[in-house]
């Protein structure tokens, strides 16, 4: 009888312990994350990652910001000659998706008729749906700007090449669809994105902590005012070359286009270690000065370089040699008006050469590396240039342009208004090279103009010869066996086995996958 | 010899386990069989005859784990079992990486089950995605390191399939059962043994001794008070300056500090350094020791042990300590009930375990990839200030301390430590009953659990932002299991019957707790968060899976010839929608029984099928938003590049072996061999996608099948036996072709990881898996490399360079006895496998490695053998600094080197003492000298193949800064009372 006993018990332990399946639902909920983020969560987020995936040390300073000789490495120079770092291309290809998948994000959570309800609690719904199509047209801009085809996605096209950033539809390999088709959909999605704004409502509301956004200070009249400045120039890019770019120009004016300095739309970093700026970031927290203002750009700014004279933002772009590179930061150096104090890294040596040469030159300005800094998106100085553009190289807004940069980068009213009226005419050189002065530090636009333009003149060209800080000449010899600056990059190498198919096809379709293949706008 | 009744009888009462023998006492015949064969732990601790298997179970004695002094009870096993791949560097205290008959899952876990006593070991490995793939970062080794090996007994390796089924899903990549000692039936034993171990640096990467720092053959001069120095480029961190030179006379990195008035601008000569990088190492050593008391009483047999060991790195400031406390007692309540009980206690604790890879505190990324030669480690090691400031040696600028990229390597090691501590609980209870004598009952609940403390530091006045993080991690699993076991035998005793069903829960837990200072540190040497420049930020993690399973297995057998198995299990997990269900079926035919030859002591021929699973980590289901810390005072979400799927559902392992056991002549030579397939269908695997589907990892399908296929043989031979001496020898091989079938339909590659800066490790279809993925050299019909314009080898465009798995491991035990002298030699043999280099990558283009500046190549460049585009033979002259830069941007092939080894993996010699020299004192003493990677042969460059590893995940083969491999030589003792 025990026995039995024994064994009953035994097996009624065994179903008892088996069965509770009750709990599982409770135990497989996770409790570090979330399934359902605030919209206005995300877009603070892509804007910031936005910025510290492209203007970052390696993003730009081994890419475009010494590519357009804002910049010149101290040590190591292989970048600087073109021959770029392969996974760095990767990163920024790959990057640019990640965040255009967070701003879809804000559209599906907007559109999903399980989350909409929700979301209009954050901001209202056709508000949150346009600053996601502005920001996705932004991305998409710089893209095809850098590669030429590539993969797209539209919120308001069905066309059946634009298959990016939809993996609910299954599908893992994108075409590429062709640049003509990329930058006429950029241009129609700013104007609907546009259309769309209601403006007497903010993007995201307020919340009783905090903000919903800061980047357009809730206002969306400057959201529209945004994306119509974006619209001007992504059309001024390609007019003449995509069909209807020059309607696009005169219809974004009339709509309204960025009017002054407090419509530049940026991402300020905070003022502290926390979450500074990406330049801060790079030679304070990495604790690396790798780069400094490249000669070519402070000869310039010095008048000894170009068609300009003594320009004063000088001493807001770079420090005088000798400051200490740790009172950068607090400004605790002071400016010197002594042009001698300014000498760039000069451009394009060989890693032999930069030993003799990196002693003796400036580092960039308090400006340029405040932990606070703000990354443009697009300012009002480039809008006056592009203005002026449309309007037959207009004077009045060269002469906008270069006071609006010089307001911005805070140089003192006199001089600005000393130097605006001593300028050269307006003219296609004059005010593409002001407008390539006014971009410092957004050098992935200034590398599109500098292609689509071939202005500014004064960069040292490949196989040219420039003075040494020291005694002597240097020759730039380019790597790669390139003869210009790069007219492109070409394709992260990986898509080779992630996409074969159209890999190849959009390697064809570009003309060749090469750093000197044009794109369809680079006509100079 | 005893009859196998009694040994049997005396496992029966002293084992932590069950013992399921059937018939084992009723023909004469069979006596010697059961003499060769014997019983050995199988699944869940059941103790079986070993002809009843079906499938392959490899035991290894206690003796040949604890005999080298091994601090790993795991790393320990390599050579020692056909099928089992260990890749363990000499690191103190870190990583193996351990499997059993290849890869089966793709990016899932690879390694085998740990269980000791019948508690599944953690084994986790907490090292970072940057430490594994070679980009920076220490090895913790892995939580297995815990087990102390001098408490061993036995260890049974049951290879997977058939022979794991049991465990379910934990169970699909082989399981390794660990014995613990315990005290025996009537004896009463203290044993005491001491030991002391040295290690000192072996193989490290050749450096060129010809030229010093810098990126020109000139010095720069600078007027310093007046006067006109040579200065060195101490800024830049590589070896492409002047060449040493006695009668040039430069101002080195330590003359600008008043404080060293003796070096104060003091020239000296440009010449290569006395104490160079190997002089950095110090001799390692190890202290161990272990003392045991066994005591057996009427009803009630007790073990306890203590061990501990400390060992002392050969990176300057590093150590690790390890105690362990165990007690293992089982005791006879009455004549139907049995109680026991094992619990054992680890604290292990280390201080500065050295960073490898590509990181900020590697000194190897500092010695062999970026750096100047004409260091001298004399100079280095003053390497602070009085006002706590870093001496680094790369400056600025002559006037500007500031370190441009690296720390002095005192610094690193003196000031940027760390700090771990892992305190360890593991132990069972249970009770077993005898309902009938045929049917017993068994409750047992068996814990692990630790904490694991764990932070790194990075001082004030470092290159790196000043950083104190630390961790708290927190495991737990429990396993509640209930058993009921029957043996009969039938149709007079022709028949053997053995059933047993069970049910097990398994609760896991874990959470952890980290903190970080944000923006630096305020006050030197002060560690707490408190210090935090900005506030510091705190992070933590929860997870928790439950299983419930139920199972049960039947064997029956025919006259001791014909044995037949099957096993089920059935879980139900938390994770995942699905439930698994794992069924085996094996047998086995002893035919030596029928055969009946003098010449054939015994022969068996088994197959063996079954199917089982892995399973899946927790909240894989939904897709989650990482949120991060506000910016600009707002929340901040994101979604991760990694798409989750609701649909997922266990991925199906396939397995089928066959396998041949022989022994001949008196068992003087004896062989096993087995081939295995095991196929793996359904395999979970984030695909990989084009980035622009915004997911840049991918998702999580089930997709995809491999297959490995292989061969294991062991051969034993025993060429002399007699009193005083004899000779045993034994040879292990193992031979895995592993391919991967098919990825999702449309995806050919995935990427299992990425090397710091060029190539990467994916699983490609229809290749083998863990290829290391780059350029390759541009070959012309005739199989010449082809090199441009410039007299450089072409790239190719991005393919396959090699897997990382071997083609065949073998090891080869000699065991010579004489008289009281035991000597073994165990040599480990690798074939094939690849690994990629970033050290050869740097240390090429920087000029620090001897290939650099061999041949006089800087000064008359170098013609590179291969053939021009139009297939005459190259004759351009290439530059020297060209040549050895191109290693990083153009022919990726140029750092992939073959993983062969030939090692002599162990070497032990053993003295028992006669007794007539200690008398009555003790019951034996043993002396035993040792030395363990004495030598190594067969290598393709200078790094270790072993040392090219970080991590026991599946990221291997990524070497980025790898400490020197390592010798042992060692002495130890031990008393028996």
């Amino acid at each position: 009888m025990k026995k039995i006993l024994i064994a009953v018990m035994t097996i009624s332990s065994l179903v008892s312990v088996t069965n509770c399946r009750q709990d599982f639902q409770e135990i497989n909920t996770n409790p570090n994350l979330t399934t359902t983020p605030t919209t206005y969560g995300l877009f603070n987020s892509a804007t910031k990652e936005l910025m510290d995936i492209s203007r970052g040390s390696f993003s730009s300073a081994r890419m475009a910001l010494p590519w357009v000789q804002y910049s010149a490495q101290r040590n190591y120079t292989e970048e600087d000659r073109f021959q770029f770092r392969e996974d760095v291309n990767q990163s920024l290809f790959r990057d640019y998706y990640r965040v255009a998948l967070d701003f879809k994000k804000i559209i599906e959570f907007n559109t999903n008729p399980s989350t909409a309800a929700q979301n209009e609690v954050y901001g209202p719904k056709n508000n949150q749906i346009a600053v996601s199509r502005i920001f996705l047209s932004y991305i998409f801009h710089n893209l095809a700007d850098t590669w030429g085809d590539i993969p797209y996605y539209s919120y308001g096209s069905k066309d059946p090449d634009f298959q990016a950033l939809n993996l609910e539809g299954n599908i893992t390999q994108p075409k590429f669809a062709s640049q003509a088709k990329v930058y006429a959909d950029i241009l129609k999605e700013l104007k609907e994105a546009a259309e769309m704004i209601d403006t007497s409502k903010p993007i995201f509301y307020k919340k009783s902590s905090f903000d919903g956004e800061n980047i357009f200070s809730g206002s969306s009249s400057k959201l529209k005012r945004f994306a119509n400045s974006l619209r001007l120039r992504v059309a001024t890019r390609v007019k003449g070359v995509v069909p209807g770019a020059e309607q696009h120009i005169s219809e974004a004016i009339a709509s309204g286009v960025m009017q002054s300095n407090s419509d530049n739309v940026g991402v300020k970093y905070q003022d502290d270690s926390v979450l500074p700026a990406p330049q801060y970031s790079a030679f304070f927290i990495s604790n690396r000065t790798d780069y400094s203002p490249s000669n070519t750009l402070i000869d310039f700014l010095k008048g000894e370089l170009g068609e300009f004279g003594v320009d004063p933002r000088l001493q807001k772009y770079a420090a005088p040699i000798g400051t200490a590179r740790n009172s950068i930061p607090q400004k605790t150096y002071t400016e010197s008006t002594d042009l001698k104090k300014y000498k760039g890294m000069p451009y394009g040596i060989k890693s032999s050469q930069t030993a003799s040469q990196r002693s003796s030159t400036s580092l960039f300005s308090y400006e340029v590396l405040r932990k606070d800094y703000t990354e443009i998106f697009m300012e009002y100085s480039e809008v006056c240039f592009l203005l002026s553009e449309a309007n037959g190289w207009d004077e009045t807004w060269y002469k906008k342009g270069v006071k609006a940069s010089m307001d911005k980068w805070g140089v003192d009213e006199a001089k600005s208004t000393a130097f605006v009226n001593s300028l050269p005419a307006a003219n296609k050189a004059n005010v593409i090279t002001q407008k390539y002065a006014a971009l410092f530090m957004q050098p992935y636009e200034a590398w599109a103009e500098l292609r689509r333009t071939g202005y500014p003149e004064h960069l040292l060209k490949v196989n040219g010869t420039y003075k040494l800080n020291t005694t002597g000449d240097y020759t730039f010899t380019a790597l790669l066996g390139l003869t210009d600056v790069p007219s492109r990059l070409t394709y992260p190498t990986s898509l080779s086995s992630l996409n074969p198919d159209n890999y190849k096809a959009a390697q064809a379709a570009v003309g060749g996958d090469k750093l000197d293949t044009k794109l369809i706008w680079d006509k100079n | 010899m005893k009859k196998l009744t009694t040994s049997v009888l005396a496992v029966v009462l002293t084992s932590s386990s069950l013992v399921m023998v059937n018939a084992q006492s009723r023909r004469d015949t069979t006596a010697k069989t059961k003499d060769i064969e014997g019983v050995v732990v199988t699944a869940l601790g059941i103790k079986r005859e070993k002809k009843s298997l079906g499938y392959s179970a490899q035991e290894v004695k206690g003796e040949v784990i604890s005999n080298a002094r091994q601090q790993n009870a795991v790393s320990a096993l390599s050579g020692n079992v056909a099928g089992l791949q260990v890749t363990a560097p000499s690191t103190m205290g870190g990583s193996a990486r351990i499997t059993l008959r290849g890869i089966s899952s793709v990016t899932g876990n690879n390694r085998p089950l740990i269980v000791i006593d019948g508690i599944p070991m953690d084994n986790s490995n907490y090292n970072s995605d940057s430490t594994q793939r070679g980009s920076g970062g220490r090895d913790y080794g892995d939580a297995s390191a815990d087990i102390n090996p001098d408490d061993i007994a036995s260890v049974t390796v049951l290879k997977g399939g058939p022979a794991a089924a049991l465990y379910g899903s934990r169970g699909a990549n082989g399981v390794i059962l660990y014995t613990t000692k315990s005290a025996s039936k009537g004896r009463t034993e203290i044993t005491y043994s001491t030991g002391v171990t040295l290690e000192s640096v072996y193989k490290m990467p050749k450096l060129q001794n010809l030229y010093g720092g810098g990126a020109s053959d000139k010095f720069e001069t600078v007027d310093i008070n007046g006067r006109t120095y040579n200065i060195a480029d101490y800024a830049t961190d590589e070896s492409w300056g002047p060449k040493y030179d006695p009668n040039l006379m430069y101002l080195p990195w330590y003359a600008f500090d008043p404080e060293y008035s003796s070096d104060y601008l003091k020239e000296v000569p440009w010449v290569a350094p006395k104490k160079d990088v190997k002089d950095f190492f110090r001799m390692g050593t190890t202290y161990t020791n272990n003392f045991s008391i066994a005591k057996s009483f009427n009803d009630l047999n007790v073990r306890l042990a203590y061990a501990n060991s400390k060992a002392e790195g050969i990176v300057p400031n590093s150590n690790l300590q390890r105690n362990n406390l165990s007690i293992n007692a089982n005791a006879k309540l009455n004549d139907r009930l049995t109680a026991e009980a094992f619990a054992n206690y680890t604290l292990t604790v280390g201080f500065n375990r050295p960073e490898q890879g590509y990181g900020d505190n590697s000194v190897s990324q500092k010695f062999f990839q970026w750096g100047q030669r004409q260091l001298d480690m004399s100079k280095l090691r003053d390497y602070k200030l009085s006002s706590g400031n870093q001496r680094s040696w790369n400056r600025t600028g002559w006037n500007d301390a500031t370190p441009a990229y690296a720390d002095n390597p005192y610094w690193v090691v003196n000031e940027n430590v760390s700090n771990d501590r892992r305190s360890r609980l593991y132990g069972n209870a249970g009770l077993n009953y005898k309902i009938t004598d045929k049917l017993q009952a068994t409750g047992k609940v068996y814990l692990d659990t630790y904490s694991f403390y764990l932070d790194e530091r990075v001082a004030i006045g470092s290159q790196a932002q000043p950083d104190f993080t630390l961790v708290n991690r927190n495991f737990q699993e429990l396993n509640y299991e209930g058993r009921l076991q029957y043996n009969d035998s039938w149709f007079s005793d022709n028949v053997s019957v053995t059933a047993m069903a069970g049910i097990n829960r398994r609760e896991n837990r874990y959470f952890s707790n980290s903190g970080t200072t944000v923006g630096g540190m305020v006050i030197p040497n002060f560690y707490n968060l408190t210090n935090s420049v900005e506030q510091a930020r705190a992070t933590n993690h929860q997870e928790r899976m439950r299983v419930n399973s139920m199972f049960g297995m039947a064997s029956v057998g025919f006259r001791d010839i014909l044995f037949l198995e099957g096993t089920a299990r059935y879980d139900h997990f938390s994770t995942v929608k699905d439930p698994g269900f794992y069924p085996s079926l094996s047998g086995s035919f002893v035919f030596s029984q029928v055969l009946k030859q003098n010449w054939l002591s015994y022969g068996k021929l088994r197959a063996g099928w079954s199917r089982v699973s892995g399973a899946e980590g927790a909240y894989r289901l939904e897709d989650y938003a990482d949120s991060r810390v506000p910016f600009n005072g707002i929340p901040r979400y994101s979604f991760p590049d990694i798409k989750n799927n609701e649909n997922l559902k266990p991925e199906y392992r396939t397995t089928k072996e066959i396998g041949l056991e022989t022994r001949f002549f008196r068992n003087r030579l004896g062989f096993d061999v087995t081939y295995y397939d095991i196929l793996t269908t359904d395999l979970i695997t984030p695909v990989q996608y084009d980035f622009s589907t915004g997911y840049s990892n991918g998702k999580y399908l089930n997709v995809g099948k491999m297959q490995n296929k292989g061969i294991e043989a062991s051969l034993y031979v025993t060429p002399i036996k007699s009193d005083n001496f004899s000779w045993d020898l034994t040879w292990n091989f193992a031979k895995n072709d592993n391919r991967l079938l098919e990825l999702d339909g449309s995806a050919t590659s995935l990427l299992l990881g990425q090397a710091p800066f060029r190539a990467r490790l994916e699983a490609r279809v229809g290749e083998r898996y863990g290829q290391i993925v780059g350029t390759d050299y541009v070959y012309d019909n005739k199989g010449n490399k082809v090199v441009g314009s410039d007299g450089a080898y072409l790239a190719s465009d991005v393919k396959s360079l090699g897997s990382i798995i071997p083609d065949y491991n073998m090891g080869l035990r000699n065991t010579i006895r004489f008289k009281n002298f035991t000597l073994s030699a165990l040599i480990d043999m690798q074939k094939g496998g690849k690994y990629f280099s970033t050290t050869h990558m740097w240390g090429m283009y920087s000029g620090m490695l001897e290939a650099s500046a061999a041949n006089g190549i800087r000064e008359n460049g170098i013609v590179l053998p291969g053939v021009k585009k139009d297939g005459s033979v190259n004759t351009t002259v290439l530059d020297g600094l060209k040549y050895a830069q191109n290693h990083s941007n153009t022919v990726d092939a140029q750092n992939v080197f073959n993983a062969d080894y030939i090692k002599l993996r162990d070497l032990t010699l053993t003295y028992k003492l006669p007794k007539k020299l200690f008398g009555e004192v003790f019951n034996s003493v043993e002396a035993t000298a040792f030395a363990r990677n004495l030598f190594v042969w067969n290598l393709d460059w200078d790094i270790d193949p072993e040392q090219a590893s970080y991590g026991s995940g599946n990221v291997q083969g990524l070497e980025g800064g790898s400490l020197p491999s390592t010798r042992t030589f060692g002495v130890s003792l031990q008393f028996k009372f």
